[in-house]
């Protein structure tokens, strides 16, 4: 009953939101998003701060006469200054430079552990959805199974086997990184399947794969999105747990973590506070724009969302 | 036992003596239990019935999309155009859905996938089973907008199902529906969530359809109203059993079985307002646990010892119309004097 109230409810809203897009022009699919996102101003912030991250990862080289893996131990622990904009670290190193070489690393790890995951947590769970039954009850244990084992340990496991490198990074993330994308994909699809919309595909004789992946699917759209851009601000941090442990990217290959890692002595915490405080903020801003881009996203791309 | 209905030529559809039973944690549900019909080519077949009455099991049965598990069509053939569509294989019952055999639900307010927009779901079923190409394909959706009597169909095509109202959006349903010329059209309620305006408006469109494409149409509905404008036959269904068939006139003029009559009793009338609307005392018997003799009898006002104990079989009256009731048989009469000898 309640859910019928509802159903009229919605009806009465499109009507109404009707109006509101007669009145405007029309738009292709990738403007209507774009003008939803923009109306987002953190979303917009988000979106200009990663840019700028990835163009400074690229263009890193251009920004500084420095090289990142060279050290002049006569310039260690030099303070913030015009030619040192970030201080040098214990090793003379100029931390602006690092910071920017560990951008693309840190960056690089997180965006392609996350896309792994995503690519294969999104799959896995609509499969597992869709087909319900014995199929997904296998599938599920097989997460549960995976989830229950205390992964941060596993993760150091699967590092410490490995030479400790930027894939074998990737790999050790990627592993356990898609369960959590899984499980909500299933249970999203587990509840979309039973839409009318659904079973009007059905009707029209389209076939599975075509109901899962292009009827079903981009309806999840905002939980996929969402746990998406968690993933990455956890990859971020998570490389830079395992690089902090000595287990990620190794010196003197430049990342976010092993730049706190090697900044991690109370005495250079205190006395030379930038050496820390520069990478950490680096991943602290990186992940804030993520998530506002995802906020930003998810909205966008709902198309009932109100055109202004 | 059973006496068959006159075949007639050359039906588009023919249901034989089909059981389509769900197999749950509490038992069998024998959701349709032995149904018989036809459908002509170019007609209009109304099936009417109660919720539960197994309307809804019976056009999913056709287009063979019953959950499986727990339901399975356990006995009885269903052909189209002389085929059995039982023994297809699932590819080939996928080139008959919405291309051969297309349906129309309910619900126009969650019919449509909320992510697209009308036109590219319109040209999904044109790009699937007539393998045009997008252009083309979007090109005959605006086509299909302005059959379906859609105003600005070329500014339709490109709007999203919430910017359109209900009545716009099963148009558009229908549209999709009407898009790869099927032979038949399943329309499961099409008009029970529309207001009585637009509701008018979509019988008359279906009827208007039905005229120009010659398809067929099998109209589901418990609205007698609807079916007294636009059906040519009924098919009248109680508790997974055909109850009564003819056609139109002979059913609202002269109907046969006790809950046909009840039925149509209940129906407001504008020729005589008589106070408190007539109602079948009772409700549809639990599937699980149906009365031994005829399923109907718990509630008729007519029902005897022979009713209660045994199962009326289905009998033909007149040209073209049967019904399953004891009354109709010779065995009534002695059945009422033996009654009135106790």
């Amino acid at each position: 009953m309640s859910q019928q109230n509802a159903v009229i409810d919605q009806g009465l809203a499109a009507e109404r939101q009707t109006e509101w897009s007669q009145q405007g022009k029309m738009q292709t699919r990738a403007a209507a998003v774009w003008n939803r996102y923009k109306r987002n101003k953190f979303a917009v912030a988000g979106f200009i701060v990663f840019t700028i991250y990835i163009l400074a990862a690229i263009f890193a080289p251009l920004f500084s006469q420095y090289d990142p893996e060279s050290f002049d131990i006569m310039d260690a622990d030099l303070a913030p200054s015009l030619s040192h904009p970030f201080g040098t670290d214990s090793m003379g190193a100029d931390v602006f430079i690092r910071a920017l070489f560990g951008a693309r690393i840190s960056l690089s790890v997180a965006v392609i552990a996350t896309t792994v995951t995503v690519a294969f947590g999104v799959i896995y769970g609509a499969v597992s959805g869709y087909f319900g039954r014995a199929v997904d009850m296998i599938m599920m244990r097989i997460v549960d199974a995976l989830q229950s084992i205390p992964s941060f340990f596993l993760l150091l496991i699967i590092a410490a086997i490995m030479v400790p490198s930027m894939w074998s990074t990737i790999i050790a993330l990627s592993t356990f990184g898609w369960l959590n994308m899984a499980r909500i994909v299933r249970g999203e699809i587990l509840s979309l399947k039973e839409r009318d919309y659904a079973t009007a595909a059905l009707v029209t004789g389209e076939p599975k794969r075509a109901i899962i992946f292009y009827h079903i699917l981009p309806n999840a759209i905002a939980p996929i999105i969402v746990i998406a851009t968690l993933d990455i601000a956890n990859n971020i941090i998570a490389e830079a747990t395992l690089s902090f442990l000595g287990l990620g990217i190794q010196p003197p290959t430049p990342s976010w973590g092993n730049m706190l890692s090697s900044a991690q002595e109370l005495v250079t915490l205190t006395t030379y506070p930038w050496t820390a405080l520069f990478p950490g903020l680096c991943i602290m801003i990186a992940v804030l724009a993520v998530n506002f881009i995802g906020d930003g996203l998810r909205d966008a791309l709902d198309p009932r969302q109100k055109n202004k | 036992m059973m006496t068959r209905l006159q075949s007639h030529p050359d039906p588009i559809v023919q249901v034989k003596g089909l059981k389509t039973y769900f197999y749950t944690e509490e038992g069998v549900v024998p959701a349709i239990d032995g149904v018989d019909f036809e459908v002509l080519r170019g007609e209009t077949l109304a099936i009417v019935g109660e919720s539960g009455s197994g309307k809804s099991v019976t056009s999913l049965s056709i287009m063979r999309l019953i959950p499986s598990p727990p339901g399975k069509i356990v006995e009885g053939d269903i052909t189209f155009n002389g085929e059995s569509l039982l023994t297809k294989t699932n590819a080939q019952m996928r080139q008959i859905r919405g291309n051969k055999i297309s349906m129309i639900f309910q619900e126009p307010m969650t019919s449509l996938n909320p992510v697209y927009r009308v036109g590219d779901q319109i040209a999904e079923s044109l790009k699937l089973h007539q393998g045009m190409k997008k252009k083309q394909a979007l090109k005959e959706a605006v086509r299909l907008l302005e059959l379906v009597g859609i105003p600005e169909a070329e500014r339709r095509v490109s709007q999203y199902p919430h910017e359109l109202s209900g009545g716009m959006r099963q148009r558009v349903m229908i549209a999709i529906a009407l898009a790869c010329n099927p032979e038949l059209l399943i329309a499961d309620e099409p008009t029970t969530a529309l207001d009585v305006t637009i509701q008018n408006q979509i019988l008359h469109l279906m009827k208007q359809l039905k005229e120009k494409t010659n398809t067929s149409i099998i109209l589901i509905t418990h609205d007698l109203g609807v079916v007294a404008e636009v059906a040519d036959r009924v098919v009248v269904m109680y508790a997974g059993q055909v109850v009564e068939q003819g056609d139109v006139y002979t059913i609202f003029e002269n109907p046969k079985h006790p809950y046909t009559i009840g039925l149509l009793e209940s129906m407001p009338s504008h020729k005589k307002r008589t106070g408190k609307l007539k109602t079948i005392e009772g409700v549809v018997p639990n599937p699980l646990h149906l009365p031994p003799g005829c399923r109907f009898a718990p509630r008729c006002e007519f029902a005897t010892d022979l009713c209660r104990s045994e199962v009326p079989a289905v009998i033909t009256v007149g040209q073209e119309e049967t019904v399953r009731c004891w009354k109709y048989t010779e065995r009534w009469e002695g059945n009422l004097n033996e009654h009135s000898a106790v």
